[in-house]
């Protein structure tokens, strides 16, 4: 056998296939140039009460919703051991969407628990998801854990073994801000997708903060990285507002759904700016004991701000077909959000 | 020389178990002794649990006096060992009651029944059956299996696994038990049925049923106001509430907070007033005092109350109220969470604070004192139960305030008035910590008062977070001595240096162990001889090593040396230098590794070995000896194997982590890693700069004898070497794509490999054994 000849032939079919991969490759970004699609409006559900009301169905109807994340339950860290929490009720037929389990597990969980623990948990997780989904119709689930340097390789490990208990559903985790920015640092979390949560970017407690659950020059600082990041994100975006009560200068405890008018009476609050109160006399508010020198900081969220934050991520996130889910769905909150607006935000992305 | 006492005696507890660091959880300081939560506590100890996240120091005193479960369970045996078999021991009674299957239950029904003479095995012995079946008391087995057979719908089998919600099936049971109901004479077990099916209706949402049930059920009772009446009008609580009745129910768990301490908790946690008039409207319900004050002190025990304000309110009320002293246990426990273990102005001396990055509440400072005032009123009135405790916790809290001093002069004189023995010890405790807190600057003298402080096992087994914050304490006072060894040696034990060797560290511990005038003492005093020795081997390791991971050879060996040749090899055997085609740190076993080159020593070498033969044969190599390019090459795979990418790698490291790669990234500079319990972090020997010198000074020498394959390994290995420096480089993305070959000028080796030594043998071993190298070649 002559080796140069064969060498030579060989060296022929190379170049060909040289050219060959080549003019595929240009036909291919070509034709795979990521085409733009429209993206879906979704909802998260937070409450151990699945019953949606007709304003509710309609609002959703209204803006084509098809997928809702409903928080199963959280696992927290109670006597010694992980424990389920505020376990969702279902009481609304729910054929007509498709369901993600959102399961939230508290960082102190990760921080407490013991790495050989994690495999029980991840069983015990995976038990409970299909008691309260007990047809498993659903295709995706998401956790949500705002972890830390210290819990990282606990929560990547228990996702990793959360994925053998679904090999066939999509598994998703939520993303802060700062994990894109700062991802090489924070790491990658073992899922197929990211839900980028845009909302509680702000100092919460601190009393002088204007507004710490969307503020877009926040928003701003953060945004890079995201050509990147590995994962495909989805987007979270808040329409709730909230009411923060602070003693002694310290967040003490968070009232949802909590509006001006609920402060109007001025023997026992005194308004002090427009979203700023006190408490001037000691009183009960919405189940909770109020003392005299508590101060109540109003939070929502408006139409402006959502678009300039909208603005912002759309003109860095790359192609894709994505969510964008509003958090949260709730009568009284989407009292404050015609569904026009929402629609209006979507067409950002 | 009692510096050498605290380097080996005030140890910190072992902090890491098993498979490397895990974290230590229970750190909370707390200096409130056993003895004063007896007295105290003992009726809610879950209002220790101040619903912070960091502790939970509930854990402890259910430790003595069990869950609210375990209580009871506890409280339900009393009752009917009391009514039912005064002479059975509680644990025979528990393990029938609780621990007994239906089918063992159903023979000690046939038993009395005459249809079967054979008892469970189980039963056998059991004081409690025989007194059942001597009586021939049918009827309270036939209760224990209805209840069994209850169970699966209203007890849960663990945290994850709820009990079984079926109405069909729990009506069934109701109505049964209805008949079982009106069939038993005993009034003690008609109890125990309305219990069990007024829970039932509770948990199947039946909540009109449940309050039907309560009505009909109870007036055919003749029963006392015990356990079982207040676990049923917890159901008749959770009833109304699940009617929107907040306030009905919330009176009625005013009701059992107040009279019932094993549902005390369930009671707290379920009260719900929504507003002004909820409150009022309960309140006026309340029928005396002790029930107003059991309001005050569910409102107190919120996680965020100002409890001093509902303090005052209880006093007014009554202030011999035991919720009284309760409150004040708490709210001290409070402040030890906020006050106590903080780090500093700057310090950073609390191990744990520091760990969990924990800073102190605002305005602390201020509520100290409105709780400080609020004892002295107590004291100074003297209308509460026991004044001196009052006057301790004056004194403990003036502690915690920062007023030293003061809380002196308060301990010396509650020294004098204090009989009661409990307090006594509180007192000795709290005295105890204020010394230490006091102590400005280590001497000979302190050390030694601080060694006779930390043998003193008993107060060690009864105040436990002592040792932490002594260790804390004693680790400040060395910092500001400039003693950072003993300083660290406070914290950590010697072993946890490894992660990170730090030199002044190891200087400082090694100058103590060698102060000639102190080691009598310290000998004398352990009457252990070869600590000493232990230590010096561990830190002339520890200093060898740190110089080795540096390439420092000659200071490396020189640390060696200062421990006797014979105890070398217990620093550990390696084989450095051998070649392998792929990186494979854990394939110590050399059949898992293509062994390309064996010119090395094959026989595993300590680390004074290792050193030796490097420093010999760098020597002969630069004097021009004929094997210098093998030697270079030789030299190089020894540093190579030793890195972090090695087989070898414990010769220059004692941690490694597989993850370090990817978290370094931020620390690319440093090359280390942050790790739990180690205040350095860990050091990866990421760096092969050193040994790529080496492989191309092989390559350098090799061909200017044409040892071409020599030359191509050697190439091949600094390749390897660009690699890793490629990882890290901030171009390397941790989780993003990589080029397979390191991109420009990562990847110079790879192309001399590829463009010089194509005629080689070895070019062609790489190429078949390198997936790396193949991709490349073949490009």
């Amino acid at each position: 056998m002559n080796i140069g000849t064969s060498k030579y032939r060989l060296r022929s079919i190379r170049l060909l296939w040289k050219h060959l991969i080549g003019l595929l490759a240009v036909l291919y970004l070509k034709s795979c140039t990521p085409a733009y699609v429209p993206p879906q409006a979704a909802f998260y559900h937070w409450q151990t009460r699945f019953d949606l009301s007709a304003a509710e169905s309609d609002y959703l109807a209204a803006l084509h919703v098809q997928k809702l994340y409903l928080k199963c339950f959280d696992v927290d860290w109670q006597n010694g051991a992980p424990y389920p929490t505020a376990i969702l009720q279902m009481e609304s037929d729910l054929n007509a969407y498709e369901l993600v389990p959102t399961i939230f597990i508290t960082n102190r969980t990760l921080l407490e628990i013991e790495a050989t623990q994690l495999p029980d948990l991840a069983q015990k997780i995976a038990d409970k998801i299909l008691q309260v989904f007990p047809k498993s119709r659903f295709q995706e689930v998401q956790f949500d854990c705002d972890w830390s340097g210290d819990t990282q390789q606990k929560y990547f490990e228990l996702l990793r073994l959360l994925r053998q208990q679904f090999p066939k559903k999509t598994l998703s985790a939520t993303i802060r801000l700062h994990q894109v920015k700062f991802f090489e640092r924070t790491g990658v979390p073992p899922v197929d997708r990211g839900m980028l949560m845009c909302y509680n970017v702000g100092k919460i407690d601190d009393w002088i903060s204007e507004n710490s659950i969307l503020d877009s020059d926040i928003v701003r600082q953060y945004l890079t990285n995201f050509e990147e990041y590995p994962l495909v994100l989805d987007v979270a975006l808040p329409m709730f507002h909230w009411g923060l009560l602070f003693r002694d200068m310290e967040l003490s405890r968070i009232f949802n759904n909590l509006r001006a008018e609920d402060l109007e009476d001025s023997t026992r609050f005194q308004a002090f700016t427009e979203n700023r109160y006190e408490v001037i006399k000691d009183t009960y508010l919405n189940g909770h004991y109020l003392y005299e020198g508590d101060r109540i900081r109003l939070e929502y969220i408006t139409q402006a701000e959502l678009i300039r934050t909208a603005r912002l991520l759309s003109e860095q996130l790359p192609f894709a077909a994505r969510h964008i889910s509003f958090y949260h769905l709730d009568t009284t909150t989407i009292q404050q959000h015609p569904h026009e607006n929402l629609e209006l935000i979507l067409r950002y992305f | 020389m009692p510096a050498i006492l605290v380097l080996f005696t005030f140890l910190p507890n072992q902090i890491s178990k098993g498979c490397g660091p895990t974290l230590d959880v229970n750190f909370s300081y707390t200096f409130i002794g056993d003895d004063l939560l007896g007295t105290v506590c003992k009726e809610a100890p879950f209002l220790l649990h101040v619903g912070h996240n960091r502790f939970d120091f509930k854990d402890k005193v259910y430790k003595f006096y069990g869950t609210e479960v375990e209580q009871q369970q506890k409280s339900n045996l009393e009752e009917w060992q009391a009514s039912v078999c005064e002479n059975a021991p509680i644990n025979d009674i528990r393990k029938v009651v609780y621990h007994t299957e239906s089918a063992a239950l159903q023979t000690a029904l046939s038993f009395i029944q005459g249809t079967t003479t054979v008892l469970d095995g189980k039963l056998k012995g059991n004081a409690f059956i025989d007194y059942l079946i001597s009586l021939e008391c049918h009827e309270t087995i036939e209760y224990l299996l209805f209840a069994k057979e209850c169970e699966p719908f209203v007890v849960a089998r663990n945290a994850w696994s709820p009990p079984v919600h079926n109405s069909t099936k729990m009506s069934e049971l109701i109505n049964k038990g209805l008949k079982k109901f009106r069939r038993s004479k005993s009034h003690f077990i008609r109890l125990r049925y309305a219990y069990q099916m007024i829970r039932l209706a509770h948990y199947k949402g039946d909540y009109q049923g449940t309050l039907e049930l309560f009505d009909r059920l109870l007036p055919k009772i003749d029963y006392e106001k015990n356990l079982i009446y207040y676990w049923i009008l917890g159901h008749k609580a959770g009833a109304l509430m699940g009617l929107g009745l907040n306030v009905e129910a919330s009176y009625l768990y005013t009701i059992i907070f107040n009279n019932c301490p094993t549902r005390r908790e369930s009671a707290y946690r379920s009260f719900l007033v929504h507003d002004d008039r909820d409150w009022q409207e309960c309140y006026i319900k309340c029928k005396n005092d002790e029930e107003r004050i059991a309001m005050y002190t569910i409102r107190a025990c919120r996680a965020d109350s100002r409890a001093t304000k509902e303090m005052g309110h209880i006093y007014a009320l009554n202030p011999q109220s035991p919720m009284l002293e309760l409150l004040l246990v708490r709210e001290i426990r409070k402040l030890e969470e906020d006050l106590l273990g903080q780090p500093g102005d700057g310090g950073t001396y609390s191990k744990k604070s520091r760990l969990y990055h924990l800073k102190p509440r605002a305005a602390r400072g201020k509520y100290v004192i409105e709780l400080q005032d609020f004892a002295r009123r107590c004291r100074q009135e003297r209308k509460v139960d026991n004044p001196n405790l009052w006057y301790i916790a004056e004194g403990y809290l003036e502690f915690l305030a920062g007023d030293y001093y003061k809380a002196s002069q308060t301990f010396a004189d509650a020294e004098r008035k204090v009989k009661n023995e409990a307090l006594r010890d509180q007192l000795n405790a709290f005295s105890r910590v204020l010394y230490v807190a006091e102590q400005e600057e280590i001497d000979t003298e302190l050390e030694a008062e601080f060694y006779t402080i930390t043998h003193d096992d008993e107060f060690y087994q009864k105040y436990p977070d002592f040792g932490d914050y002594f260790n804390d304490k004693i680790a400040e006072l060395y910092e500001q001595a400039n003693r950072p060894g003993l300083s660290f040696r406070s914290h950590y034990l010697l072993k946890e240096l490894r992660y990170n060797p730090d030199l002044k560290i190891i200087e400082d511990l090694i100058q103590t162990i060698e102060n000639e005038d102190e080691r009598t003492r310290f000998e004398r005093e352990l009457a252990q001889g070869d600590l000493k020795n232990e230590a010096m081997k561990e830190l002339a390791n520890q200093k060898g090593t740190y110089w080795m991971s540096r390439g420092q050879l000659r200071r490396a060996l020189d640390a060696f040396k200062q421990v006797d040749r014979a105890d070398w090899d217990e620093f550990g055997t390696f084989t450095p230098f051998i070649t392998h085609i792929n990186d494979c740190v854990e394939c110590f076993d050399d059949a898992e590794l293509l062994v390309i080159d064996s010119t090395g020593a094959l026989e595993p070498m300590n680390k004074g070995e290792i050193l030796t033969a490097i420093l010999e044969a760098d020597s002969e190599a630069r004097l021009g000896d004929s094997l210098s390019a093998t030697k270079f090459y030789n030299i190089g795979i020894g540093l190579y194997n030793m890195s972090y990418y090695g087989p070898a790698w414990q010769a220059m490291d004692f941690y490694r982590s597989g993850n370090s790669l990817r978290s370094h990234i931020s620390h690319r500079e440093t090359n280390l890693v942050p790790l739990i319990n180690s205040p350095n972090g860990n050091r990866e020997n990421f760096d092969v700069s050193m040994a790529k010198n080496y492989f191309e000074e092989a390559r350098y020498v090799a061909l200017e004898t044409d040892d071409f394959e020599l030359a191509a390994k050697a190439t091949f290995m600094a390749a390897k070497c660009d690699q890793k420096a490629f990882y890290k480089s901030s171009s390397w993305k941790p989780y993003g794509k990589n080029p397979i070959i390191p991109p420009p000028p990562y990847d110079e080796n790879y192309r001399v490999l590829r463009d010089e030594y194509k005629n080689t043998d070895f070019y062609f071993l790489a190429v078949q054994e390198c997936k790396y190298f193949r991709w490349y070649a073949r490009e």
